[in-house]
This record gives C-alpha cells, structure tokens and sequence, in this order.
C-alpha cells in the first residue's frame, strides 16, 4: 500500500493566504473559512471535494458544493501519509506554520452563496488534488488509483481553470467582471469542431489551444480597449 | 582432437580478405583455433572499446558545444526584459505553470514577473535560458511546435515530458531526445531508475458517456 506522499509543503499547494488569486476559477481543492456544512458543522473550514466537472453547469457554479470538513491537526510526518491516516488529506502549514487536515468522513454539501461570502484560504496544486483524489478513493472504496494516471485523466480540467484565470486576469483589466470574463471564455471553448475543449483532451493539441486563447485575449482586449 | 573451420579452400566469388592471423590453408587444432578466435575477439573488443571511446568523446564533444551556444543565446537574451521573454513563452503555447517548474519558482511569483514585478538576477538568467533552449531546439534540431513537444510524454509507457527532464536538470537529455542520439527508454533509464516499475498501472483512461474522461481498470488483452 503506497499512497503519494509529498516531499515539500510546497508540492501540494498552488497558492496559500494572500497569494491567492481571487480570479481563480473555483476548483476542487480550494480551502474557505467560516463555511456552513448541514450535518457536520455550523461554521468552521472546508475543502471542496466536488469533482470539476460536476462544479459547473457552462460557467454558472452548482447551487451546492460537495466540501469536507478541516480541522486543526497535529504535525504528521510527510512519510507516514504513505500508508495511513486513509480517512484524511493533510494540508501542512496551511495558515502560516499552523498544520491542518481535511477529514474524508465529514462530507456535506456547502452553499455556493455561503463560499461566495467568505475568502479562500488556499488552492491545492495539481499534485496536491490528485493526492486528495486518491486518498478520498481509497478511503471510500479501498481502491487505490496512482496519481499519475489520475494526472493523465483529469489534465485537462486543470489546463482549463489555469487559461480561465489567466482570461480573467487579462480581461478583469480592462473593465469586465469576473462572471462576465468566465461567459465569454465559455463562449470561445465551446467554439470549434472539435470544440476547443475537446482538444484540451488530446495531450499534443493543448499547445495550441492555449495560443488560440492567448490570441483571442489580444483580439478582445483590441476591442474592449477602442469601445 | 583435431577439426576444420573451413571445409572448402576460397575460391572465386566467395574469395573473402582473411586476417594474415587467420591461416585457413592448413588443418589446424581446434586448440589453435580457439587461441586465434580469442585473439579477434579480444581485438575486436579492444576496436569497439576505441569506438565507444570516440562515440563518448563525439557525444561530449556534443554536450559542450550545446553549452555553448545555449550559454552565448541566454547572454543575448537576457538583455531583453524579462515580460517580453515570458511573452515569447507564452506564444510559443506553453502553460504558465509548467513555465514556473520549469524556471523552479511559483506560479504567484511568476504572475507578478508577468505583471512587470523584476525578476532578481538569478531568475532573469533563467527566463532568458529557457527562451534560448527552446530557440536551439526549434531552430537547429527541427522541434516542431515545440510547447507540444516538450509537453508530450516522450515514451507512451511512462508520463515523463521533456518539460519534466528540463525541471529535473537533464537538458542534455533533451538534446539527445530531439537530435535523436538517444532512444526515450534509454534516457528514462538513466534519469528515473526504476521508471518501468513505478509507472506500471493496471488502469486506463477512458471518455464516459457523459463526454468525460474517467479511469477504469484495463480489459485483458490491454484494450
């Protein structure tokens, strides 16, 4: 039994504190505070553990997001996540040097309305959410799925949320908002046949998706600039 | 115990140059001969070992000049501002944060270098390095879209990219990659030991009906 451990704190997040990017499309692996969740707690931390693809319909978030609860925790070594603790995620020196975990048995359905109130702690990285997916798999099912092969099936949704953020970013610039910004970048992806997003899925095409955006991006950025 | 090594004397067409070493006009023991084929082997041994000497000398050889030029291409470089540079990658189709492992700093870091924050010294050198290794492999060695290239698994048994060598410090790995100089399991075997083991997987990745990607466990016969 080997379940992925990480070497560095730093492996498993992509930004913690005031490093996060409020652009940032929501994902799996976000971490928010003072988050109702019925039946498990009144008030308290949360990581989404909802799948992306089940986040969103088009670019309008779910009413309803499935999270976990996070708790304070004692230092655990990085080693020993390899095989054990199977009912939590660690998340080391979440705030400041102050170590918590995310327990895979308290899931419940936060409101997106509760999330948009209050502030996002942390986004996970993208080994740092395969490593959340594998621990809640095994921990519901005892069937452990190598990170790695996890990498190569959901790749794709990542490249997404990073042109997104990176759309919004630009855009957000030069006067749009942020819900505004997702409506047109779901606009440009579904464009194409194969759509865009369908060519997010083929490894050797995800290049040029990214260059089509980054063009889209100028050309848009032309015209918002001159109305 | 006597024996032949050659039962007919050479004539016309079959007529081949033999090592003066060799005489094949006589009988001899097969004591003699064992001696003389253990004095061509150990020769031949001896002129594979030179090759391989003058391979490993070329192959260096090889490595140094590519220093070289990478080193004269990222001082040309690194005189251009780093957004501008940062800009050349992200034309080129690469996502900003295989940019950021690749320059080895976070991806928060590398937003505000793209918002016009100075890298320190450092950081500009590598920027600058990264611009000039891509340039070399498009350029000189033929890569074709080379984002794609370098974002693509190089063997289909394990999920290691060029993106991931470059992080890993093996750049002249990559250089034998695209010159073709070394085949992609060779390179694995010298930069992840091990790999065949750690990426064996009994799963597989697969469209669901619902038009998403999934993994399920791999059918006999491997389809």
């Amino acid at each position: 039994m080997t379940l992925a451990a990480y070497e560095s704190v730093d492996d498993l997040y992509l930004a913690r504190g005031a490093l996060v990017n409020g652009n940032r499309p929501w994902f799996t692996g976000d971490v928010f505070q003072n988050v109702v969740v019925p039946g498990v707690q009144d008030t308290g931390m949360v990581i989404v553990i909802a799948h992306p693809c089940a986040m969103r319909r088009g670019a309008t978030l779910a009413d309803r997001l499935l999270v976990a609860a996070v708790r304070p925790s004692e230092p655990i070594a990085a080693s020993a996540w390899i095989d054990g603790f199977y009912d939590r995620m660690p998340l080391p020196e979440l705030e400041n040097a102050s170590h918590f975990v995310a327990w895979l048995d308290d899931l419940g359905k936060a409101a997106r309305s509760d999330l948009l109130a209050t502030q996002r702690l942390a986004c996970l990285s993208e080994f740092g959410i395969n490593m959340l997916q594998q621990r809640l798999t095994f921990h519901l099912t005892r069937h452990e799925v190598p990170t790695f092969q996890l990498q190569a099936a959901f790749a794709h949704t990542h490249i997404e949320a990073d042109l997104l953020e990176e759309w919004t970013d630009d855009l957000t610039n030069v006067g749009l908002t942020v819900e505004q910004a997702a409506e047109r970048f779901e606009d440009f992806l579904r464009g194409g046949e194969p759509s865009l997003r369908g060519r997010l899925l083929n490894v050797e095409m995800r290049s040029s998706v990214r260059q089509a955006c980054r063009l889209e991006v100028k050309r848009l950025l032309t015209c918002l600039r001159m109305s | 115990m006597t024996g032949r090594l050659l039962d007919l004397p050479p004539t016309g067409a079959n007529v081949v140059a033999v090592p003066a070493s060799l005489d094949v006009t006589r009988t001899r023991t097969l004591e003699e001969l064992s001696t003389e084929a253990r004095d061509i082997a150990d020769e031949a041994g001896h002129m594979r070992s030179v090759e391989a000497l003058r391979a490993e000398d070329w192959g260096d050889l090889h490595h140094r000049a590519f220093k070289v030029q990478l080193n004269i291409q990222t001082v040309k470089n690194a005189k251009r501002a780093p957004v501008e540079l940062l800009g050349e990658l992200a034309d080129l189709g690469f996502e900003w944060r295989e940019i950021a492992r690749m320059l080895g700093v976070s991806v928060p870091a590398l937003r505000r270098w793209r918002q016009g924050e100075p890298p320190t010294g450092e950081h500009r050198r590598d920027i600058a390095q990264l611009v000039a290794f891509t340039r070399i492999l498009a350029e000189d060695h033929m890569v074709a879209d080379i984002a794609s290239w370098m974002e693509v698994p190089i063997s289909t048994d394990a999920p290691v990219t060029a993106i991931d060598l470059y992080v890993g410090g093996h750049a002249l790995s990559i250089l034998e990659l695209a010159s073709e100089h070394a085949a992609p399991d060779a390179i694995l075997d010298r930069v992840e030991p091990g790999w065949r083991e750690r990426f064996r997987s009994d799963f597989e990745v697969f469209v669901a009906s619902d038009g998403q990607t999934a993994t399920r466990l791999r059918t006999k016969g491997g389809q």
